[in-house]
């Protein structure tokens, strides 16, 4: 009971930080540098034609009305235009954002299978070379930027030893993409069973999930080590060792569950982290996500589409906090479900 | 240090304050020495702001001179990291790049310390309506992944150094909004402040004068690790061509720049402005694990 009143309290508490965020994303495009109506109507337009344009826009009305338009739109499924696509913002957003939420969920995938076994046995082994290795990787994983490992990888794996495809799109360009019906290749390639555009797709998505893991394989490695060190020196260890209970047992079963409880808490912010770098990374291995997208509407000044990148970005991140807070209600008994 | 040297140097009751400095800084030194990583990261720091400082010192060629003859060269005695496309040398364009992020990083942080932690500690003292609408901007602020809001910022005051401050300033400054409140609320309970409340003390001389000093060594390793992310964003930014504008140098520009030439071979536009940033991050990396084993033993790992 007292469970569902903490999850009802937490979706409340949801609903203004939904309304901060579609404000800021107004706000900020409303003070873009650049008049979209100068770049639609081009260099020779006379006042008139400016007028009708801004008219068109609805950017003659009060500030206030026309975040209302923008409101009203939004909840009808309306991002306005992409004038630098010709198509409505909802309808490119739809084509990139399954690539791009793939790829965060790649890597985060990645970024786990990774990192929480080199932790929990940096931790176990403290001092050994797994350690040693484990720290090493942490540091030197968080201090990379991303666009610049990135293309180390493509140097390496493309250039010089043949072995990634070119940095191009998310398939190679004589195989056709499996039926769409996620949108998400490697899940469509899979619904359709073809297993030659799985592979493809894989051989694309692989380094740029890398690249855009490693510095989360950093943070979650040191996360995984410190929290599982801790426990391991709590009381409730030492009585199940105390009672004799086999060493692998005691790890894997009582201090583990504990230890990963933190983790879960940063899975949220990691995969905001996640859609935040895939801007970097789309750009450098030119997938046609999210991120590419944002980057193109921003170098055309065009105000919709920046607007629904950042809005539909921001919704997603609150959303899987959201859920991320209600899983660690779930699973962690000791919360005060304040 | 023992109380003979204090004797040594003058008033027993007051020693030199040099004695003083020396005995607040001797815990950090014993924790330097038993960890000498510390203290390579803290060398790193100080060495990369040193070579900003002093760039021209430093650099071997004019950054920004354009020469057509020496375009695309590989590393030499004569350019150590090589030329870019327009014959402008690499290392000495690093070099200067030093400064131009640094100067970003340190006065990005410094903005979102300063204003964040006044807000933070008005807020938490206080607490009431004004403390509340400060947490909700606060949410709002962190609802959004920081790199899509700095990227949504930047786009809108567009491109330019101060510009690029401002955002990265923002998107760091709830961190201590957050971090100052829960500090100023755990200790404006603790008999010192009452203390110094029944003292007669108004309220900003009891936060800046007495709580916020208390609260500040959490702070202090919050602005380590914050450096280095202000170095990956604005690095980032100025990468996807949001940030600091061409031909200024830059490490992220310069990366974009030497992008295009790498896969013909070029790989010294691409590697040396990459390990600047490397290094530099992992430098403020190692002594924000320092300082963190310095002001908070339990999270040593």
């Amino acid at each position: 009971m007292r469970l569902l009143v903490y999850i009802l309290k937490r979706l409340l508490l949801v609903i203004p930080t939904l309304i901060g965020v579609s404000f800021v994303c107004f706000a900020l495009v409303r003070v873009l540098p650049g008049n979209p109506v100068y770049f639609i109507v081009g260099p020779y337009a006379t006042e008139e034609e400016i007028a009708k344009v801004k008219v068109e826009l609805g950017f003659d009305k009060p500030i206030y009305e026309q975040y209302l338009i923008y409101i009203d739109g939004v909840m009808h499924g309306d991002l306005g235009y992409a004038w630098h696509t010709s198509q409505p913002v909802a309808d490119d957003i739809k084509q990139r954002l399954p690539l791009t939420i793939e790829l965060a969920t790649i890597s985060l995938i990645i970024t786990l299978i990774v990192a929480i076994p080199l932790g929990v046995i940096s931790a176990v082994q403290r001092g050994s070379w797994v350690d040693n290795i484990a720290r090493l990787v942490a540091v030197v994983g968080v201090s990379m930027p991303m666009f610049w490992s990135g293309l180390l990888l493509i140097y390496i794996f493309f250039y010089k030893l043949g072995w990634a495809p070119p940095p191009m799109g998310a398939l190679d360009i004589l195989i056709e993409a499996p039926p769409r019906v996620t949108g998400m290749i490697l899940a469509d390639s899979l619904i359709a069973s073809d297993w030659n555009a799985f592979g493809s797709a894989i051989s694309h998505l692989i380094l740029p999930a890398i690249t855009l893991a490693l510095p989360m394989i950093g943070s979650i490695t040191r996360m995984t080590r410190s929290s599982m060190a801790e426990v391991l020196h709590s009381d409730y260890v030492r009585t199940a060792t105390a009672f004799g209970l086999p060493r692998r047992t005691v790890i894997y079963r009582d201090a583990l569950q504990n230890a990963l409880l933190p983790v879960v808490t940063m899975i949220g912010v990691l995969y905001g982290f996640a859609l935040g770098g895939a801007v970097l990374v789309e750009m450098i291995f030119g997938l046609t996500g999210m991120g590419s997208y944002s980057f193109g509407s921003i170098m055309n000044l065009d105000y919709a589409g920046v607007q629904g990148v950042v809005l539909l970005v921001a919704i997603i991140f609150v959303i899987i906090n959201l859920l991320v807070d209600i899983t660690y209600a779930i699973i962690d008994p000791r919360i005060s479900y304040g | 240090m023992t109380v003979v040297d204090d004797v040594a140097l003058g008033d027993a009751g007051h020693p030199w304050w040099g004695a003083r400095l020396w005995r607040r800084l001797e815990y950090p030194a014993y924790i330097i020495r038993r960890n000498p990583v510390t203290l390579f990261g803290f060398t790193v720091v100080v060495l990369f702001v040193i070579i900003g400082l002093a760039a021209p010192l430093f650099a071997t060629h004019d950054p920004i001179a354009v020469s057509p003859a020496d375009a695309l060269k590989p590393p030499s005695s004569e350019f150590w990291f090589g030329t870019d496309q327009y014959g402008r040398d690499v290392y000495s364009r690093v070099v200067y790049a030093t400064r131009v992020d640094l100067f970003i990083a340190l006065s990005s942080v410094g903005l979102a310390f300063t204003i964040g932690t006044v807000l933070g500690a008005l807020a938490g003292y206080y607490s009431g309506a004004t403390d509340m609408l400060l947490m909700r901007v606060v949410d709002v602020i962190m609802a959004f992944p920081p790199f899509i809001l700095a990227m949504g910022t930047a786009a809108a005051l567009g491109a330019g150094m101060a510009n690029i401050i401002y955002v990265v300033a923002l998107i760091q400054a709830p961190i201590y909004v957050r971090l100052a409140r829960g500090e100023i609320l755990s200790t404006k309970e603790r008999p010192y402040a009452d203390a110094a409340r029944c003292l007669g003390n108004s309220g900003p001389r009891i936060i800046f004068g007495h709580l916020l000093p208390n609260c500040i060594p959490p702070i202090l390793v919050q602005v380590a690790v914050n450096l280095s992310w202000a170095i990956l964003n604005a690095a980032g930014l100025s990468f996807i061509g949001l940030g600091v504008r061409p031909p200024t140098p830059e490490w992220g520009v310069m990366i974009n720049e030497g992008m295009s030439f790498m896969l013909s071979g070029q790989l010294w536009l691409v590697v040396f402005p990459g390990i600047a940033i490397f290094i530099t991050i992992f430098g403020f990396n190692l002594l924000a694990d320092g300082l963190r084993d310095v002001f908070d033993p339990r999270l040593r790992w």
